[in-house]
């Protein structure tokens, strides 16, 4: 896979190819973290059709020093938070149906690995739904999207401290109601 | 040895912390004496801690110590603890289910979490995507052309600029250059300030300082600002009534005085007038006794009467 950089610096000298494969490199990740905001796949979409566009729009003000992953996720977040601003509507029926939301396959898994697989996600989305929105915005982004803890701090405006205290707190909720909706959860490891 | 000896050294014969001799000693005598051999299999009974009992401790003296683990239990799943807290949790995780149980949910999370991050996208997403910024022409465009166009000067090139332009450059006389200078002090933003600062300074040292010559001045106004109207204006009064007596008296002098000038100017031209009339009078005198006018007063009368006539 080529360099972020090296993309970013031909997309900036306007090839199209490039741009099209950093799209194609972001673009599950960039709808994962829309699905989690935004909890409707069709709202999803659309505003991750707006991130790119403004990622696409900011890429000048993108420096080569920071990285490009915590920077796109930082305009993802706002650009969701902007458009459930506009909404103003955050109701249970707009809750992501579980079933239908398709995971990138993993490679090397059989059909059986893949169900079960399929079922733990399905237990952790439920458990994350039921989680309050500040624990499940640092679960998002640190447990699921892996950005880092000073990352987080950045993005999120609050101190380090804050972050990890958060973080350890919205990982025992999420334990917690895990294992009440599924006992057996974590037995097997 | 007697019982009693080796009772006391029972426990360091248990923790085998006994130098070898003595070792030997306690052990031939728990063999050949049955009292102390069942005192030392009473003391070295070592059986499974009583979890409840530590419970009822913990609950009675401190009691948030699952609460204080679950604050450390993410960390220890992540292995970012020193080695003190590892095994204080690690302890604690072995004898509480609870904690035992949320930290295996814990590591089961971090394996499955990730797999969230991603979601495979419709086949028209990318699409979309290419066609929505395709007529877009960001701002950056022209920076970015600007920048395609530019090249790496090497080290030299800055150098070589300066110095010709610094041997270009054009040499100002020394008034020009003074003038210049105080245009480019006035026309700073801060000359404002300044000057303010500058101007308070000059205030102090002219008002406040000991030896200054308006040193008395802050005083004095203080003390006339404390001081009662009504006793401010007495002064006023004075001054008045001392004005009033002065231009009286200055009237009354210059009214005198015009008044002695208006007398001796009018006795004077009585003096004048007086003269006159007795040179007026002398005068006509000599004339009516003249002959010679009184023959042509004469003939002037006749004719008169004739032409009446």
């Amino acid at each position: 896979m080529v360099d972020v950089t090296t993309l970013i610096a031909r997309c900036r000298q306007g090839d199209a190819l490039a741009w099209e494969a950093l799209v194609r490199g972001h673009q599950g990740r960039i709808l994962g973290l829309a699905r989690h905001y935004m909890r409707d796949p069709e709202e999803a979409r659309d505003v991750a059709q707006e991130i790119f566009i403004r990622v696409y729009e900011r890429l000048d003000s993108f420096q080569g020093s920071e990285k490009f992953v915590p920077w796109m996720l930082s305009l993802a977040r706002n650009c969701c938070i902007d458009r459930l601003r506009r909404l103003k509507v955050r109701t249970p029926d707009h809750a992501v149906p579980i079933e239908e939301d398709p995971q990138i396959p993993a490679e090397g898994l059989t059909a059986e690995q893949d169900a079960q697989r399929g079922e733990r996600s399905a237990l952790l989305y439920a458990a994350l739904d039921k989680m309050s929105e500040t624990n499940r915005e640092i679960i998002l982004l640190k447990e699921i999207q892996g950005l880092k803890i000073e990352e987080i701090s950045t993005m999120l405006s609050v101190p380090v401290g804050t972050v990890k205290s958060r973080s350890n707190r919205a990982r025992n909720e999420l334990a917690r109601r895990i294992r009440g909706l599924d006992p057996s959860y974590g037995g097997a490891v | 040895m007697s019982c009693d000896r080796i009772q006391d050294r029972l426990f360091e014969y248990i923790d085998v912390s006994l130098d070898a001799t003595a070792h030997e000693r306690v052990a031939s005598h728990l063999d050949n004496c049955g009292d102390c051999a069942a005192l030392a299999a009473s003391l070295n009974r070592t059986g499974a801690p009583d979890e409840d009992l530590t419970r009822a401790i913990l609950g009675r003296t401190m009691r948030d110590v699952c609460e204080q683990s679950g604050e450390r239990i993410p960390d220890w799943v992540d292995g970012h603890l020193d080695a003190l807290d590892t095994e204080l949790v690690a302890g604690h995780v072995s004898h509480c289910t609870d904690c035992e149980a949320i930290s295996s949910v814990m590591r089961s999370m971090a394996i499955d979490l990730p797999s969230l991050a991603e979601v495979e996208p419709d086949g028209h997403f990318v699409d979309d995507v290419m066609a929505a910024t395709a007529d877009r022409l960001p701002d950056w465009v022209d920076s970015t052309l600007a920048a395609f166009v530019e090249v790496e000067p090497d080290a030299r090139f800055l150098d070589e600029v300066l110095a010709a332009t610094v041997r270009k450059a054009p040499q100002l006389s020394w008034a020009a250059r003074v003038e210049e200078w105080f245009a480019g002090l006035f026309q700073r933003p801060r000359i404002a300030w300044e000057g303010a600062y500058l101007a308070s300074v000059v205030l102090v040292l002219l008002v406040g300082f000991p030896g200054s010559p308006l040193a008395a001045v802050s005083d004095k106004a203080i003390q006339l600002a404390k001081t009662d109207p009504n006793k401010i204006e007495q002064p006023f009064v004075a001054l008045e009534a001392s004005l009033d007596a002065a231009a009286n008296e200055a009237w009354f002098t210059t009214r005198k005085a015009a008044r002695s000038i208006a007398i001796k100017a009018s006795v004077g031209s009585g003096d004048v007038y007086r003269k006159a009339k007795r040179d007026l009078g002398t005068l006509w005198t000599s004339i009516a006794s003249d002959p010679v006018n009184e023959q042509t007063q004469t003939q002037e009368q006749d004719s008169t009467n004739g032409e009446s006539k």
